[in-house]
């Protein structure tokens, strides 16, 4: 059994949270973690719109120029991380950098990458199908 | 409100907050060493690049550095280990929600938050609160009741609640919208790619969610109406993996404790006993 005052500690405990989590899908944001929306593809898309993704594409010291695909196991970070900190590396470049640091330490063997540029990859929607290749567009560039 | 009280406190099986603990202190190795080991790898990322949650910056928690990541995770793993066993479960269990919430901050703070954690997170606030317990246990307790309760209802509610962010986020006619098809696009495979030629599925199964997050509620309803809305909830979580590559595991952990999970081993009751001494 338990006592009158752990009881009450318990719905206290209770109501709080529900109150925060309630409050917070209608006023919080993501920064309220772990308040904050459960937005997940809460967002509208249109039928006729379009689709972004994130790219990286690195120069190499050798002259090669790859696509690296943004993940934690590149770049230390998810694709959706990298696309949730685009309008600092937009007004930052150099902050790319540190992507291409931690790709380096990932991959100690492979030649030094002299420059990075982050694109914007965009696939046009028709009826809520995609159509035609996907288009790209250069959002920041960093080089040594 | 004396219901709603009975509901919250009415004894449940001790037995079941020990099965909880094992399961969700179990996961906690799955969920840092394989499922979303992306988290430590942060720990290779530049500080510069780490913008703390509002919970990050209010609380003194230092700069993710690879030594401070790789100490979170040895304590939260080696305290998730003892807890896991049924040991020290005020102090191990504490410990693990103190250090689990840290790495929270850890995984999403720089520029995405995932939202598949609520109820985990609640799930290891109370389960240290039950206090003792083993899977024999025969007994049923108010403490372990108001554990495995806050645990459900913390499940319903990210459901329920998910609803209306997509009303707030999307408005009225979400379930119009290209949303999945978006998701397909950005995280789709073989399966997904059929679907882009079935018109109107996608919109289907987005009237689909709605519905079913807001139906969510029945998972509290005891019996047959309770079990079948739980299954319709996995069958939910499989169908979004095999299309997207999307499982919000933790939170398909939690859907444990709608289930008798005290039942995997039966407490001795005298009755056997006498009839094994009999045999």
């Amino acid at each position: 059994m338990l006592t009158d005052g752990a009881r009450r500690r318990r719905m206290l405990a209770t109501v709080a949270v529900v109150a925060l989590i309630v409050a917070g899908t209608f006023v919080g944001q993501d920064d309220h973690f772990p308040f904050g929306p459960h937005r997940m593809f809460s967002t509208r898309n249109e039928l006729n719109g379009r689709v972004t993704s994130a790219q990286l594409s690195f120069t190499f010291a050798d002259g090669t120029v790859r696509p690296i695909v943004i993940d934690s196991h590149t770049v230390g970070l998810r694709r959706a991380e990298v696309e949730g900190l685009e309008d600092r590396l937009i007004a930052r470049p150099e902050l790319l950098r540190h992507l291409v640091d931690t790709y380096e330490r990932f991959n100690p063997t492979a030649s030094e990458i002299v420059a990075a540029e982050l694109i914007e990859s965009t696939t046009d929607l028709e009826q809520g199908r995609p159509v035609g290749r996907p288009t790209t567009r250069v959002l920041a560039t960093w080089g040594r | 409100m004396d219901a709603l009280r009975r509901w919250w406190f009415e004894p449940l099986p001790v037995a079941r907050v020990a099965w909880l603990r094992t399961f969700l202190y179990g996961f906690v190795f799955v969920d840092v060493l394989l499922t979303t080991s992306w988290v430590a790898r942060h720990g290779a990322v530049s500080t510069e690049l780490y913008e703390p949650l509002l919970v990050g910056r209010v609380l003194p928690f230092p700069h993710p550095t690879k030594t401070l990541v790789m100490l979170t995770a040895i304590v939260l793993l080696g305290a998730a280990g003892i807890a896991a066993a049924g040991r020290l479960p005020r102090l191990a269990g504490s410990v693990v929600a103190v250090t689990y919430f840290a790495w929270m901050v850890i995984a999403f703070s720089y520029g995405k938050v995932d939202h598949d954690r609520f109820a985990f997170l609640v799930a290891l606030c109370v389960l240290p609160s039950a206090g003792r317990a083993h899977w024999r246990d025969s007994e049923a307790s108010e403490a372990a009741a108001w554990a495995v309760r806050s645990i459900q209802v913390a499940v319903v509610l990210a459901y329920f609640l998910a609803a209306f962010a997509k009303l707030r986020f999307g408005g009225l006619n979400w379930a119009t919208g290209a949303t999945l098809a978006r998701a397909l696009v950005r995280k789709g495979n073989w399966i997904s790619q059929q679907l882009f030629d079935m018109p109107g599925v996608l919109r289907a199964t987005q009237f689909g969610i709605i519905a079913f997050e807001l139906a969510s509620p029945l998972l509290l309803v005891r019996g047959r109406l309770g079990y079948s809305f739980l299954a319709l909830a996995v069958l939910f979580h499989v169908v979004t993996f095999l299309t997207i590559s999307i499982i919000f595991l933790p939170h398909v952990v939690c859907l444990l404790a709608f289930l008798p999970l005290e039942r995997l081993v039966r407490a001795p009751t005298p009755g056997f006993r006498r009839a094994s001494v009999a045999g």
